[in-house]
């Protein structure tokens, strides 16, 4: 799933290390979730979106997400 | 000095406990390749997770390893992974070695095979009754 965590992240001017003692998750995690090799939870999202002062719906990019998950669903039929 | 983490701290007294054993049964029946190597390795691991459990931050470190989202999906993962290639493998010895038996006449070669039929089954019935558990609890 396409996040903006490390564009926040730059803004923030904190490194993947400083992020994860913060959410209370391992470096690796960070770096996957950077990577959109793997979609973080619910609330590890929340805790992210609280660090960055946004909310979840931009930080994860939902909008964008459910139309490209939309359109994935319609090829289905 | 605190204990941040028990288990690792007893896990560590029983590895130095070992090491040393089998240090005093080496010294008293004489060393082996094998055993001066586990006898040097063992203490040195028990002293190891003994210090790592009084270490705050190490400790620490290792819990947030532990309770992380992605490692404990990783975990179920490749858990689940494994799994399947048993089951696959033993149902693939299971045809040869039932279908080899049957061909050569051979008694020994049909016991391995209904062994292997034994274990699938019991994979097989251990797979669903833990999806039906899951389907009611999850």
């Amino acid at each position: 799933m396409r996040t903006r965590v490390k564009e926040f992240r730059n803004k923030a001017n904190l490194t993947q290390q400083q992020l994860a003692d913060l959410v209370y998750v391992s470096s690796r995690t960070i770096i996957s979730i950077e990577k959109e090799q793997y979609s973080p939870s619910l609330m590890l999202s929340y805790r992210i979106a609280e660090v960055f002062a946004t909310t979840v719906e931009d930080l994860c990019c939902l909008k964008e997400n459910k139309e490209l998950e939309d359109k994935q669903h319609e090829d289905l039929l | 000095m605190k204990i941040y983490y028990k288990k690792k701290f007893i896990f560590g007294v029983i590895y130095f406990l070992l090491g040393l054993c089998l240090l005093t049964f080496g010294f008293l029946k004489g060393f082996d390749v094998k055993q001066v190597i586990l006898s040097i390795l063992m203490p040195l691991i028990g002293i190891s997770e003994m210090y790592l459990s009084t270490n705050r931050e190490a400790v620490k470190q290792e819990k947030v390893e532990e309770r992380d989202e992605r490692n404990q999906l990783i975990k179920l993962t490749s858990t689940d992974k494994a799994f399947r290639i048993t089951r696959e493998i033993c149902f693939i010895a299971m045809l040869i070695f039932l279908v080899l038996g049957a061909k050569l006449e051979q008694v020994l070669l049909m016991g391995i095979g209904l062994g292997l039929a034994f274990s699938f089954s019991l994979l097989i019935f251990s797979n669903l009754f833990t999806t039906i558990y899951y389907e009611n609890h999850i």
